[in-house]
């Protein structure tokens, strides 16, 4: 509802944001300090090691990733961000009329053009089909 | 807060950007530091949009910034994957063939 | 709210560009893979009904979208310049390409998408669509650079072109912010007028956002201090791209120089002019005493654009007024010029090589005598022979220094010009007073790239020989500025 006053009822939805945080953070150190006193602290190598779903970790963390992630994660980011512009598009463009959303309509359609060409160039899938038949 | 605030930590964040653009060896470095030159330009407009000018245009700017730094970094990062796959470097200063 | 009428008509030759390299990319995709798709057929068409488009446009008087894309006088010629450039870049591509074994339908994509970004940076007079523009045409630009993916070279080239491109972005926005901050406005008219009444504090902060658009703008036109990826990236980019930047890039950049000192920042012309003279002069100086030293041709072409952006800025000096058309039609001699010469190279290119010594093109003009004819032609109008383009605009470039009171600049480009002699006449002379070195190594000149490059060698001496149209469309244009 655009006509309302924003202020009180903004700041007031804060409060709960607030309290909700006190509870959380006072929840955890509570926990936290209370076992720290009461539970017997016996270590061993065993305990020590990085937690990885409980399998024996192997080798170091700082391996080189796969580079497919990197692709993965240069798509992603690509059509995240586009987003970006689609939101403030979908609150108003009912009020500014239909040029509008022929624009966004455009807008998306490129997108669609860029996914279509990811999807042909196989890039969408772990394995690119193309590597795979060489 | 006011305006003088905020246009000090977007020079602070500037000066970072170019230092680390400047200094840094790993191209991954380098490109934190052109995000960093970029978001203190964005700081400054909204800064400015809303304790200066009292439109939103420098607002909406920033919106274009973002996705525009985002489809930079894309590009960039492609170009140093390539470069890795040839070279096995991220290191700008072993990109040295053209020189002269 | 009442739907805002826009008149997108202006926008239709920045749009018949895009839709076609959007074409093109989904006809790449289509395409069984290690298959090219028709990309230049394609572009070929596309840009010649942008450059119909512009002519209709320029009957109809130009008009303006929204506020924020205009097309006038000053957009037209521009238009008319970059879609020529575009068309010379598309006929000496196929051939290059599959030469050099990257014969993709992508190239074109992003070449159109790079003109498009041209198309705006010079008819945006709003500065956020500017920096669009100008990302638009960096970002297509950065990937062509490194288009050649088993190069290390062209990787490289593509790494050193985005890091200089990015910084040089990242301080024109900031300049842009500290604009909008003084001015309350990202539209250049406003923030004109804003700056001609401004207090303290806002004529500090316009003085800072002058300098850096200046440095931003420095970086673009490869100015000295901020030329040096140039050389690099136009060594290690393939050969048309070097030619697409040389001509292209920098008539946008210099369009959009224009635009935006000669609208919004009038005011502040008693700061900015005397930076610009400094820049023209170390620009001049160190870009020609660079290409002596070169021994690689495309280095030796890429610090003589250093040296001719340096010729141009010392016209920038002199607007808005004089200075601005000379800047326009040196610009379109300039492109031609360019074109050329780094076509030449491309139209030789075989099996991954192309000329790149002096030795190289030893005794050109015996076995490819049309060739070394048309570089020969580009060489001199660099120089600035009279009878060629090059002299036309070198004289209108000084001339309008002269008027504006800067005639130590005029000095000095005369001095340099004499100096550039030396390496432009070596490749003259190697050419013909040369026995050739060893086999003949270089491809025949194929159909299309031969017309390119017949169609730049005629610019250039028509130009030379009769300037008249040119230079009233350049006034034309120039006035449609003030």
């Amino acid at each position: 509802m655009p006509s309302a006053a924003p202020s009180a009822s903004y700041l007031t939805s804060h409060s709960a944001i607030l309290a909700f945080l006190l509870v959380v953070v006072g929840f955890v150190a509570v926990n936290l300090v209370l076992w720290k006193i009461i539970r017997p602290s016996r270590f061993s190598e065993e305990k020590l090691t990085t937690y990885e779903c409980g399998e024996n970790p192997t080798g170091s963390a700082w391996i080189q990733f796969n580079i497919r992630f990197y692709v993965f994660a240069l798509l992603f980011i690509i059509f995240d961000v586009e987003a970006v512009f689609l939101l403030p598009w979908a609150v108003v463009f009912r009020e500014i009329g239909p040029l509008a959303f022929l624009e966004g309509l455009v807008f998306i359609a490129i997108l669609a053009i860029a996914l279509a060409y990811v999807w042909r160039k196989g890039d969408l899938e772990w394995v690119r089909t193309e590597d795979r038949q060489v | 807060m006011t305006l003088q605030h905020y246009l000090l930590v977007s020079a602070a964040l500037f000066a970072l950007g170019v230092l680390g653009l400047l200094t840094r060896r790993n191209a991954v470095n380098v490109l934190m530091g052109i995000e960093l030159i970029l978001n203190s330009a964005n700081l400054n407009l909204v800064a400015f949009s809303r304790y200066g000018t009292g439109n939103l245009e420098g607002q909406l700017f920033a919106v274009f910034v973002v996705v525009i730094a985002a489809a930079e970094v894309a590009v960039a990062l492609a170009i140093v994957l390539t470069l890795y796959r040839l070279r096995r470097t991220p290191n700008l200063d072993e990109a040295d063939i053209l020189k002269g | 709210m009442t739907p805002p009428v826009v008149d997108v008509l202006p926008a239709i030759p920045a749009l018949i560009l895009a839709v076609t390299g959007l074409a093109v990319l989904l006809a790449q995709a289509f395409t069984p893979r290690g298959q090219a798709a028709p990309g230049a057929p394609f572009s070929l068409a596309g840009l010649l009904a942008a450059l119909v488009a512009v002519y209709l446009l320029a009957a109809r008087g130009g008009g303006d979208l929204g506020g924020t894309y205009v097309v006038d006088a000053f957009s037209l010629y521009f238009h008319a310049l970059i879609i020529g450039v575009g068309l010379v870049v598309v006929l000496l591509s196929p051939s290059y390409l599959r030469a050099t074994g990257i014969d993709r339908g992508e190239y074109y994509t992003l070449v159109l998408f790079s003109l498009v970004g041209m198309l705006g940076l010079v008819s945006c007079r709003e500065l956020v669509s500017l920096f669009v523009s100008l990302e638009v045409m960096s970002v297509a630009l950065y990937a062509l650079a490194g288009l050649h993916r088993a190069r290390p070279e062209s990787q490289e080239a593509a790494l050193k072109y985005f890091i200089t491109g990015a910084f040089s972005s990242g301080f024109l926005l900031y300049g842009i912010a500290l604009l909008y901050g003084a001015s309350g406005s990202t539209s250049l008219v406003a923030v004109g007028a804003a700056l001609r009444t401004p207090g303290p504090a806002t004529a500090a902060l316009a003085t800072m956002g002058t300098g850096l658009l200046l440095v931003g703008f420095g970086f673009k036109v490869a100015s000295v201090p901020f030329h040096m990826w140039a050389p690099d990236v136009y060594e290690g980019a393939p050969t048309t791209i070097t030619a697409l930047m040389s001509a292209g890039v920098k008539a946008a950049a210099f369009g959009a120089l224009l635009r935006v000192f000669g609208q919004a920042l009038p005011a502040l012309a008693a700061s900015w002019q005397p930076a610009v003279a400094a820049l023209a002069v170390v620009t001049m100086v160190v870009g020609n005493l660079g290409a002596l030293a070169q021994s690689n041709l495309k280095r030796m072409l890429a610090y003589s654009s250093v040296a001719h952006a340096g010729y141009l800025l010392a016209a920038v000096v002199a607007a808005p007024g004089i200075g601005v058309e000379a800047v326009l039609f040196y610009l379109v001699a300039y492109a031609a010029v360019n074109l050329g010469g780094f076509g030449a190279l491309a139209a030789l290119a075989r099996q991954g090589r192309e000329p790149l010594s002096l030795d190289d093109v030893a005794g050109l003009a015996s076995r490819r005598p049309a060739l070394a004819a048309a570089l020969a032609v580009y060489l001199i109008s660099l120089t600035g022979v009279p009878v060629s383009a090059g002299f036309v605009g070198k004289f209108f470039l000084f001339r309008a220094a002269v008027n504006a009171g800067w005639t130590s600049l005029a000095v000095i480009g005369v001095l340099m010009s004499v100096v550039s002699a030396y390496y432009y006449l070596r490749v003259v002379v190697a050419m013909y007073m040369r026995e050739p070195l060893g086999e003949d190594a270089w491809a025949p000149v194929p159909p299309s790239a031969g017309l390119a490059l017949g169609l730049s060698a005629a610019v250039v001496l028509a130009l030379g020989v009769h300037p008249e149209p040119v230079l009233t469309w350049a006034r034309l244009a120039a006035r449609s500025l003030l």
